[in-house]
């Protein structure tokens, strides 16, 4: 590895405060540092310097993502990806195999990504995907909210409490994620919930239960990322109001509302959604909540949540092929195809909701660019995105070629453009604020060096689809959009001080499970890389 | 010396709880382990395999030296087997079939690919082996036969386990056993449907019309039976290779799967597959996430391209279209139809295998290995796609698949890099 | 531009390792002079060939290609052309005009799996007989062929028709699953098919000469003379000897596939 020093180019770096400045930056030993003695000088005049981009939430790696792939031969049949001297051949469709996501992240300038739903049963077989992505760091959030032995000890937040600190570390886990709380347990018996006080088909505990005490055991054991919660009702028209109701309940806390969009809807049917994404924007304006987009793109994707009642729902609208996993204790999932289209009023109206959300939100910490890959659309579209943000006429140009019913919206009366600044903090510096990884997503002496530049281009969306240059870790990795030396990032992890043991009942509880205790807890050895971060 | 929570590496039921008695190396005694199983363990030294070449003993460098020589060489080779390995090994098979132009396919496509081409057709609601345990008050098994090939199924995940809302275990679940004949698996069931062999396939449409209310004639029998899958409160229907190798094979998964989507609208029901070798799960979920296929995949454009009955090893072997074969972990000439099998005593074939087998008997070379799951540990996949850990409970002389197979990448890129 | 006297391939020497040759289209062809056409690359097996490594190649500047030789190990042969002709003066491999819009190939020998899958327009005729999957769609795909015709005067495997959506395969003897998840088009069978004709299909019309084993989930209607059957036979005849009879007899009309939307029909001919 050696010293590099990038000089001339035009910084942007908002957690330290940097906006668009000439600046040169120093790396050495992988990481920024004051002063390099730099044997290589990198000169990226007229270019923009930025840290590398942290994504917060993106379904890359497991086994929900792989049934989709292994779902989908003909997405892939038409987006081969040819092996090159440093690259692996894959397939590059909504659905990329391991390498080939890492690669387009890379080109892009991305350098951190963040798995977000991994069934703890299944998280060995997450580490081995992620283990297969090359040039990102990346970590895994653990699917809580339907956790029959949490379900069960609602109230007995000791254990829960234990409970969570002993699955994080077996999973190897990095965060809290809880999807449709309760209601993708009830799913087990062909049910969903409707309302935060709706208790399950089996247990007592309702979402609301749920919920906020997952956001306790978060704030007491100290996470580094809030709750990252994926609520209830989401895709039904007319579920703001739920959004609303979580919104409040969950004021003055912490937490992280993921792809919010598909939780502002109006109306009472599919033929009159509406936009509800003032309302929901203003509550969230008066709040701690952080929230991520969930953009929609239009054309071909595959859905996958781990709200298996949801994708039961969207395999009955649409007809197509339906993949159903209920994992024993733990939670459920589904995975169906979709196509999101420009004419169709719905996909419009989610179109517009999207945008509303990254504008109508004021301060650009709490809300962060996502499509909820590949549910949206696949993460290669956050350049398109981010052309819509900063770009008011091009806005006004895709809007016309939409369904009317995008128009109903406010998004033809926002006028707010995106600064540089403000894209960077979306894309990179709030989203490693949020997830409290303290050396990412800033170029601070001390950080790691992981540096996207990009060329200063007319066309915004150019600009951000390939990167003149990423360095990761110190080691220029990308040239002009291409992978010229091929590495592997770590994996987070979090570290809790102490060895952490389960409660014995937890052990009792075991008798549901088809797997020994003892080989329950993901190795280290799937952890090749690692950087635990310290709760607290 | 004992081992405890040992896993079973041999069906893909891949229990965890077996104790084992390890003295000088060898195992002594087991417990939890099935007559499979025990036997499996209490002979592992039997039959293993040396370094060999044109059948003459040598030392494992040579051997690996010979290989790297002969499939650097190929105009097209063909990589199979890996369903008995862990899959770090088929990690690395994947990466030398893509290295060199070949194709790569897993026992899968003699088995289990009907049931990834129905799964690709019609999508797949299922669920783990956990799920089964706490929540099924009816299992039907079609066209498998547990009691003989998954020896444990019944008492661990589907029949007399009591789980979290199944507290009266065998007694509050009916087994229904579907076959073309009686098994000892039907002897057990609470019903037993006998079929015409290879009528599977209009027994599930029927099936299906009936639970759509349609008015069709067919046996009262399959008429009771679509009643109780539709007033069960969580249903299984567990298939094995009586449904995916007998006559209309992909498409008798087509309407198992559809059969089972639809009764999701009138209660819960989940599909899963009874799957043999106790990694072949694996080697489907490592060829997915490394080339988007499951199976049956090429390289030779230099991206991966699938293609079952195209680059799938019987077809490929029947048209003769390679010129070298790279087996690992499997024994195809003693499973694959005799027209295949025999092309490959015609061309240079190599074997990775710990143990001997038919087809290390023809092959060119020979490479012992450190057994997975015995001697070396990784990763395997259950049936259900649950990723449990192999362990290391006896010492081998040999290296492990992935050892040899990093061994062999290397070889090749090295002599690439000479030639250039 | 100068259209010549047509080009000609000359396979030089077989060999079993596989061939991808989807270069080979005349569309393309006819914009080549006979230096380039020669300098066309091949994948055989993991090399990379020319094509003057493996045919003698006379010609240039033409859409009419005619290729001698056993081609059986070469896939893709006319893969997504547009217009233009080849005629194959032998057995050829898979997916030979495979996704095709456009344009005529002639088979004079035997053609193998995959023949004009998820073809969009032109016509296939195989002297011959083909493979399984002829005019299917690709795996996991929802629609097969989309339009266009093929005709197999042989046999042909299983799955013909597979996920058919509009278009017309007339075959002279079929294998099973004829026609499996049809939303649309027309499939004749001339002689034997075997079983479960018509699995899944939702939509579209499968025509049958001899009477087959149908599926429990096919119900039937009536018998009648079908008006457009009349008009497709007739179209038809210009290509294959159509038996007077089967244009002025009688079908039976069975609708299914009732396990799903239950609208396709098989006719089977009574004379």
């Amino acid at each position: 590895m050696e010293d590099l020093k990038i000089v001339n180019g035009i910084v942007y770096d908002p957690l330290n405060g940097i906006d668009g400045e000439r600046l040169d930056i120093h790396v050495s030993g992988g990481k920024i540092a004051e002063r390099a003695k730099a044997q290589r000088v990198i000169d990226v005049k007229g270019m923009v310097v930025m840290p590398g981009g942290v994504d917060i939430h993106s379904h890359i790696a497991g086994p929900k993502i792989n049934m989709g792939r292994r779902l989908r031969p003909e997405n892939h049949r038409t987006a081969p990806v040819p092996k090159t001297d440093v690259t692996r051949a894959g397939v590059g469709g909504g659905l990329s195999s391991t390498f080939v996501t890492g690669y387009r992240y890379a080109a892009m300038g991305y350098t951190t990504v963040m798995e977000p739903a991994v069934p703890p049963l299944m998280a060995r077989h997450a580490h081995e995907e992620l283990n297969d992505i090359p040039m990102v760091d990346k970590g895994c959030y653990v699917l809580m909210g339907n956790n029959e032995y949490i379900i069960s000890h609602i109230h007995e937040l000791n254990k829960v409490e234990n409970y969570v600190k002993w699955l994080l570390n077996a999973a190897k886990g990095y965060a809290i994620k809880a999807v449709n709380p309760c209601g993708s347990d009830n799913w087990k018996w062909g049910e969903n919930v409707h309302g935060l006080g709706e208790k399950g088909v089996k247990f007592d505990a309702t979402p609301k239960e749920m919920i906020t005490t997952l956001s306790e055991v978060n704030k007491r054991l100290k996470l580094p990322h809030p709750l990252h919660l994926h609520t209830i009702d989401l895709g039904v028209p007319g579920n703001y109001e739920t959004t609303l109701e979580t919104l409040e309940m969950l004021k003055g806390k912490r937490a992280h509302l993921t792809h919010l969009q598909f939780n502002c809807y109006g109306g009472s049917s599919w033929k009159d959604l509406s936009s509800e994404a003032g309302g929901i924007a203003e509550k969230v304006n008066d709040s701690k909540i952080t929230v991520d987009s969930g953009q929609v793109i239009f054309g071909d994707v595959t859905t996958m949540t781990a709200d298996a009642p949801w994708q039961y729902r969207l395999y009955r609208l649409s007809g197509n092929k339906w993949v159903n996993n209920d994992v024993e204790v733990e939670c459920g999932g589904g995975i169906v195809p979709y196509r999101y289209r420009k004419k169709n009023s719905v996909n419009a109206t989610q179109w517009a909701i999207g945008l509303e959300l990254l504008l109508m939100i004021e301060d650009p910490w709490r809300v962060y660019l996502s499509t909820d890959n590949p549910n949206g659309g696949s993460f290669t579209s956050y350049p398109y995105i981010i052309k819509l943000l900063m770009d008011k006429k091009f806005r006004k140009e895709e809007l016309s070629t939409l369904h009317q019913n995008a128009s109903s919206t406010s998004l033809p009366d926002i006028d707010r453009e995106y600064t540089l600044g403000e894209i960077a903090t979306i894309t990179r510096g709030a989203t490693a604020k949020s997830l409290g990884l303290k050396n990412k997503g800033h170029l601070g002496v001390g950080a790691d060096a992981d540096i996207a530049i990009y060329p200063l281009k007319e066309d915004i969306a150019k600009m951000f689809s390939k990167a003149s240059y990423v360095i990761k870790d110190g080691d220029l990795v990308v040239g002009k959009g291409k992978i010229i030396s091929e590495k592997y990032g770590k994996t987070f992890m979090l570290d809790f001080k102490e060895k952490v043991e389960p409660d014995p009942d937890v052990r009792e509880f075991f008798k549901y499970y088809t797997v020994d205790i003892e080989n329950y807890p993901v190795e280290m050895a799937y952890l090749p890389r690692y950087e635990a971060i310290k709760c607290g | 010396m004992k081992f405890e929570h040992v896993v079973c590496p041999l069906c893909g039921c891949l229990c965890d709880d077996l104790e084992l008695i390890v003295e000088r190396n060898e195992v002594i005694s087991t417990k939890n382990a099935c007559a499979l199983s025990r036997s499996m363990f209490l002979n592992l030294n039997a039959d293993l395999a040396k370094p060999l070449i044109e059948g003459k003993e040598t030392g494992i460098e040579a051997c690996v030296d010979k290989a790297i020589g002969i499939i650097s060489k190929a105009d097209y080779p063909l990589v199979y087997g890996l369903a008995s390995t862990e899959s770090n090994a088929q990690r690395k098979a994947v990466e030398l079939a893509e290295l060199l132009g070949g194709a790569i396919d897993s026992t899968s496509s003699i088995c289990h690919g009907p049931t990834v081409l129905g799964v690709q057709m019609m999508g797949e609601v299922t669920c783990t082996l956990g799920t089964i345990m706490n929540q099924a008050d009816l299992v039907v098994f079609w066209g498998s036969n547990p009691v003989d090939a998954h020896p444990r199924h019944l008492t661990r995940y589907s029949l007399t386990p009591r789980g979290l809302f199944t507290p009266r275990g065998r007694k509050g679940r009916r087994m229904i056993v579907v076959d073309v004949r009686e098994t000892k698996s039907s002897k057990l069931a609470d019903r037993f449907i006998q079929l015409k062999p290879g009528t599977d396939f209009e027994a599930l449409s029927s099936l299906r019309a009936l639970i759509k209310g349609e008015k069709i004639d067919i046996d009262p029998e399959l008429k009771e039976l679509a009643e109780e899958m539709k007033s069960c409160e969580f249903g299984a229907l567990l298939f094995g290779q009586g449904l995916t190798m007998s006559n209309g094979k992909n498409m008798n998964v087509n309407a198992a799967l559809a059969l089972v989507r639809d009764l999701n609208q009138h209660t819960k029901f989940a599909i899963l597959p009874m799957r043999g070798h106790y990694n072949v799960t694996g080697a489907d979920m490592v060829f997915t996430w490394q080339t988007g296929y499951p199976f049956a995949i090429d390289f030779s454009l230099g991206y991966p391209r699938y293609g079952p009955g195209e680059f799938s090893v019987v077809d490929l072997l029947s048209r003769k279209e390679v010129d070298v074969a790279l087996i690992i972990a499997s024994d195809p000439v003693s499973s694959l139809p005799a027209q295949a099998s025999s092309y490959l005593s015609e061309i240079d074939t190599i074997v990775i295998d710990p143990n001997r087998s038919m087809t290390s008997e023809i092959a060119r070379v020979v490479i012992p290995t450190a057994r997975a799951g015995i001697s070396a540990e990784g990763t395997a996949y259950r049936m259900d796609g649950v990723p449990i850990r192999l362990k290391k409970v006896l010492k081998s002389p040999y290296p492990s698949d992935y050892e040899v197979l990093c061994k062999i990448v290397n070889g090749v890129i090295d002599g690439r890099s000479k030639d250039s | 531009m100068l259209m010549g006297e047509g080009i000609k391939l000359r396979l030089q020497k077989e060999f079993n390792v596989p061939v991808d040759a989807p270069c080979i289209r005349p569309d393309l062809f006819k914009t080549l002079g006979n230096e380039k056409i020669k300098n066309l690359d091949l994948h055989v097996g993991n090399k990379v060939k020319g094509l003057k490594d493996l045919f003698e190649v006379e010609g240039e500047f033409s859409d009419e290609i005619t290729i001698d030789g056993d081609l059986s190990n070469f896939k893709g042969i006319g893969h997504k052309m547009e217009s233009g002709k080849i005629t194959i003066r032998g057995t050829v491999g898979m997916h030979t005009g495979a996704e095709m819009s456009g344009g005529k190939i002639i088979i004079e020998g035997n053609a193998s799996d995959w023949l004009g899958a998820e073809l969009q327009g032109g016509m296939i005729r195989v002297k011959g007989n083909a493979g399984n999957l002829v005019g299917a769609g690709y795996r996991g795909s929802k629609v097969g062929m989309r339009g266009g015709m093929i005709i197999v005067e042989g046999g042909v495997g299983n799955e013909v028709g597979a996920l058919m959506r509009r278009g017309t395969i007339a075959v002279g003897n079929a294998g099973d699953f004829t026609g499996c998840f049809a939303t649309g088009g027309s499939i004749l069978v001339w002689g034997d098919t075997g079983e479960r004709t018509g699995a899944f299909m939702s939509r579209g019309t499968i025509v049958l000469y001899h009477e087959p084993k149908l599926l429990p989930t096919f119900k039937y209607g009536c018998a009648y003379n079908p008006v457009f059957l009349r008009m497709l036979l007739r179209l038809l005849s210009n290509w294959v000897d159509v038996d007077p009879q089967y244009i002025t007899g009688n079908y039976k009309r069975y609708s299914g596939d009732i396990t799903e939307l239950g609208k396709g029909e098989i006719l089977i001919w009574v004379g």
